[in-house]
């Protein structure tokens, strides 16, 4: 059987259920035989009505069953849209419930979010029955995290072949033991704290032949960054035209991070270039000089460099950023010492 | 380092200007406006590259682009830096050593002057040249400030107080310096308080959820109570017709039946209750024949206990009064007896011994009647209670008496036994009577008696009166017959009657209205409300704990910083400071001329010279000398900063020098030249 799984589409404005209809679409030119929805189908358990009214329609006019595990974001309590979903479309309880899923040798098993917090573990002492192939569809963190966690033993232990699991934004999989791990992140960047590519997943189960995961993509815009090194630049129209030869593709939002030591301040430039692309542009770029030439030197600055270069050269990696940062500071306040 | 061409092809002023500096001492003494600066700043554009911040004024005048050249030597090889610097594009730069024939392959972020020189472009300008108004300020407070910095930092326009100044305003920011307490703690207590805010808004959440269930479930109860409030009220219609038209057929069949007598008769009923009184009086003899008998019967008991506590079952009368006789004759034998002895006494006294044995004998069997028998009645009155024969008479008579009365309840036992015997069977003949009567009648009780006579009574009552009329107005309870057919027109039959379903009714009547009060006024927007507003603060919360976490970073980082700052201090304080001291105290008696050699540091880096006439600090002094003592310490901190000698370029530095003081400078630079290249440029002659 085939199913779409994906999670976290977060709707929210009547615009936003237009991402949902892609999903759908999808669904139908793949012949899957179900829709799985990981959490967070909604922003809030308060949809406004025409944003309840347009997912109502969308889902009564689903391609194949849905299967939805309710969020933090719209905890079953809270959200009573989940109260009256039309035929064809599955909200599971709180319990670890099993779907009714006509897929012979197939188990779906669910469970949704009671409240915005919860810190239960609903894979404790729970095992799927043997002699299928047993998927899970719910909304937690693995191995780690305080919302609904389950542990990489107890999804071991579990005997599902595959286990959905949204929450986290960032996409990924893995193997855990015998079971497929799906965390399918959202389908959609939304702002610049989810930039990169972002999927749905078709995944083809056979009790026999176990699972495969192909990732597709829906998103009709990406939030992309693209750094842009300034080392070399020595003026503002050096650093304008560094900036204009960065190519980006339609459909993707763009901002510019700019890097290494530009001859003068980039900021003009910068301004420049926002106003005629209607980019944003972050500038983390360093004027000033590299450290490793003030080592040398035998002034305050230079003895304040050998103690931080000293300590860094030697210190573990978690401590790094700490001791860059103090390094980075003592630095400024010598330049703001200057007279 | 050692300069050897200078070409400006375009430089501010200076266009394809060219210099070709000596080794030692260059003295070029030109008017001003010369270019002087101009070609300060050449030297570092050509070894750091154009920095706009300090050479955008020394674009060249005509608009083109600048250019040069610069040769020098450094460790035995020569090399030459061209740079040109376009409009647009990248700056073009070459750096070659004219010696191997070949090009250094920098980066570009790397700059030559860093490369073979070891310093920053700043710190480079600072050392490599003095300039006319690097000395001005000596004649104010600067100089002191700029030694202090200088002994302090090796630079004079950097002060560690106002680097540490400057971390530790970083460090308020999050916590004040010393004190338990800043704005990290406040933020952390801000922080608690929204934690706290955030677990009553979603108990407050969760009482609304409650509340929400609540009204849901009474809005799905109120709809079935009305249906059953309806269905109720449409069958207590139906039922009302249904109990008219059995009430009618009920009227029906009265006027087809005549009533029917009671089933038992009134005779048997009256002789029920004869039977039934005769009975209650039999049973009430019997039991009061049977209680007498059993009083007489204890009262016999109780008298023959009183017979058997005199003890005299074993003693006759007849033993008694032959014992009151027998006891008379034995006192008179023993009285005779007495007599014969003393007779025989006295014979025996006058006569013969012989008759004593008869005196004793007489004696003797006198003493024993007389007290034997005596003794025998003793014993006898001991043994049942007496202590004199009176006594015993006495108590015998009255045991005779206790007989009597004995008798006399055992003749009266007998007389009450034969009565109860009597009326028992009086009152098991009434039983008998009164059993078959029950029988018969199947009346069991007066009370069911009764109840036949009430029968009698409505009977005969209805017989009197017009019955039918009486039971059919009874029927129909102030309505009219044709009111009851309209009722029942057209009536299904309910099983239930109307009272029944009015019954149910109103219990239903009454849940319904316990449901509306229990109707909750509840706004749904008020969930939503509170909703939003956690989430608004979750959303905060998370914000703000990483502030806090990005805050006490920051400030481990400060502390961190200030702590590598201090140390570097210390380093300096305790290697660099007295160093320059002692260096700078010989680079000013060589331009003092021994007057002035020594240079103090203390611990503020106040700076004291001493002279033969006493220590005092430096701005105490002319400001010629306050002048060489600068140049002295500019001059050793350029030799202490880098292991290359650097070329220097002096811009007039002694122009405020009086003239013997100037040619004093001017033979201290030659002596200076020995060791390095210098450019000194003057307008004196």
């Amino acid at each position: 059987m085939r199913f779409l799984a994906t999670a976290d589409l977060h709707i929210r404005k009547k615009e936003d259920a237009a991402l949902l209809a892609r999903i759908f679409d999808r669904a139908r030119e793949a012949g899957c035989g179900a829709v799985l929805i990981g959490g967070d189908l909604l922003d809030s358990p308060f949809p406004p009505p025409e944003t309840a009214s347009a997912l109502m329609r969308l889902l009564e006019a689903a391609p194949c069953p849905v299967f939805i595990a309710a969020g933090n974001h719209d905890p079953l309590a809270v959200t009573a849209f989940y109260r009256s979903l039309p035929e064809g479309v599955y909200c599971f309880p709180e319990e670890l419930t099993a779907a009714p899923l006509s897929a012979p040798g197939l188990h779906l098993f669910g469970c949704s979010a009671p409240r915005e917090q919860s810190d239960r573990r609903i894979l404790a002492g729970f095992a799927a029955p043997e002699g299928a192939l047993n998927i899970l569809l719910a909304h937690g963190q693995v191995d780690g995290g305080d919302f609904q966690p389950i542990s990489a033993q107890e999804l071991a232990e579990s005997r599902f072949q595959l286990a959905v699991i949204g929450h986290i934004h960032k996409g990924g999989q893995r193997r855990i033991g015998g079971c497929h791990l799906l965390v399918p992140g959202i389908p959609e960047g939304r702002g610049w704290d989810e930039t990169g590519e972002k999927w749905v997943y078709l995944i083809d189960a056979e009790p026999e032949g176990g699972v495969a995961v192909e990732p597709v993509s829906v998103a009709e815009r990406t939030y992309r960054e693209y750094p842009v090194d300034l080392t070399g630049c020595a003026d503002s129209g050096a650093i304008l035209a560094a900036l204009e030869a960065v190519s980006v593709p339609p459909h993707t939002e763009a901002r510019l991070i700019l890097t290494g030591a530009p001859g003068e301040s980039p900021e003009a430039a910068a301004r420049v270039y926002t106003e005629r692309t209607g980019r944003d542009v972050k500038d983390r770029s360093d004027p000033s000089l590299s450290v490793e030439l003030l080592r040398g030197q035998n002034t305050l600055q230079g003895a304040f460099v050998r103690r931080a270069l000293a300590e860094l050269e030697t210190a573990p990696p978690e401590e790094r950023p700490l001791l860059e940062e103090a390094l980075r500071l003592g630095l400024a306040a010598l330049k703001e010492a200057r007279l | 380092m050692k300069l050897l061409l200078l070409e400006a092809v375009r430089f501010g002023k200076l266009e394809n200007f060219t210099l070709e500096p000596k080794e030692g001492l260059n003295t070029y003494r030109h008017p001003n406006e010369y270019g002087k600066t101009t070609l300060i700043f050449f030297i570092y554009y050509m070894l750091y590259g154009y920095d706009a911040r300090l050479l955008k004024s020394y674009l060249p005048w005509s608009g083109a682009e600048p250019e040069g050249r610069l040769r020098f030597e450094q460790e035995g090889l020569i090399w030459e830096i061209r740079r040109r610097r376009p409009a647009r594009g990248a700056e073009k730069r070459t750096v070659f050593c004219l010696t191997t024939g070949q090009e250094l392959a920098l980066s570009a972020r790397e700059q030559p002057g860093a490369h073979f020189l070891g310093l920053d472009g700043e710190t480079f300008l600072r050392s490599f040249c003095i300039t006319q108004g690097d000395l001005l300020f000596s004649r104010t407070n600067g100089l002191d400030i700029a030694l202090k910095n200088m002994s302090a930092t090796g630079d004079e326009n950097v002060s560690f107080k106002l680097a540490e100044d400057f971390l530790n305003k970083q460090h308020t920011k999050y916590m004040y310096r010393n004190k338990n307490q800043g704005p990290l703690l406040e933020r952390k207590e801000a922080l608690a308080a929204a934690r706290s805010q955030y677990r009553e808004l979603s108990d407050r959440l969760e009482r609304q959820l409650e509340l929400r269930r609540q009204w849901e479930a009474l809005e799905q109860a109120l709809p079935a109570a009305e249906e059953q409030l309806q269905s109720l009220s449409a069958l207590l219609k139906k039922a009302e017709a249904s109990d008219a038209q059995k009430l009618l057929s009920r009227l029906d069949a009265l006027r087809q039946e005549p009533p029917a007598p009671p089933k038992i008769s009134k005779e048997k009923l009256e002789e029920w209750e004869q039977a039934f009184a005769l009975r209650q009086e039999a049973e009430a003899a019997r039991k009061d024949a049977e209680e007498e008998r059993e009083r007489l019967s204890d009262r016999l008991r109780l008298v023959s206990e009183s017979a058997e506590q005199f003890g005299f079952h074993a003693l006759s009368g007849r033993d008694l009064e032959r014992l009151e006789k027998g006891s008379g004759g034995a006192i008179a034998a023993g009285i005779l007896l007495l007599l014969l002895s003393a007779a025989g006494l006295a014979a025996g006294i006058f006569y013969n011994p012989v008759f004593y044995a008869a005196a004793a004998a007489g004696l003797c069997g006198g003493l024993l009647l007389l007290l034997l028998p005596s003794a025998a009645r003793r014993r006898i009155c001991h043994a049942y209670g007496a202590a004199t024969p009176r006594q015993l008479s006495e108590k015998w008579a009255r045991y005779q008496e206790v007989l009597a009365r004995r008798e006399e309840c055992r003749a009266e036992l007998e007389t009450a036994s034969a009565a109860a015997a009597e009326r028992k069977a009086a009152d098991q003949a009434a039983e008998a009577r009164l059993e078959a009567l029950r029988r018969e009648t199947r009346l069991l009780t007066p009370e069911e008696v009764r109840r036949q006579r009430v029968e009698w009574g409505v009977y005969e009552a209805a017989l009197a009166q017009n019955t039918a009329a009486l039971q059919e107005q009874a029927l129909l309870n102030g309505r009219s017959r044709a009111e009851l057919e309209a009722l029942a027109a057209g009536a299904e039959t309910v099983e239930e009657s109307a009272e029944q379903i009015r019954r149910r009714l109103s219990r239903a009547e009454e849940e319904y209205r316990a449901l509306l009060a229990r109707r909750i006024d509840l706004n749904p927007r008020e969930l939503e409300r509170l909703w939003e507003e956690q989430a608004a603060l979750a959303e905060q919360i998370k914000e703000e704990e990483e502030a806090i976490r990005a805050g006490e970073e920051e400030l481990a980082a400060v502390q961190k910083s200030l702590a590598w700052l201090k140390e570097a201090n210390e380093e300096m304080n305790a290697r660099f400071a007295p160093r320059l001291c002692t260096l700078a105290g010989e680079i000013l008696a060589r331009l003092t001329d021994g007057k002035y050699q020594t240079l103090w540091l203390d611990a503020q880096y106040g700076i004291t010279l001493k002279t033969p006439e006493g220590a005092y600090p430096v701005t105490a002094f002319s400001a010629g000398t306050r002048d060489a003592v600068y140049f002295s310490f500019r001059m050793a901190v350029s030799s202490l900063l880098s292991d290359t000698p650097l070329p220097m370029v002096l811009d007039d530095p002694f122009s405020n020098l009086d003239a013997q003081r100037r040619a004093e400078a001017e033979k201290l630079l030659e002596s200076a030249g020995a060791e390095r290249q210098i450019l000194y440029f003057t307008c004196r002659t």
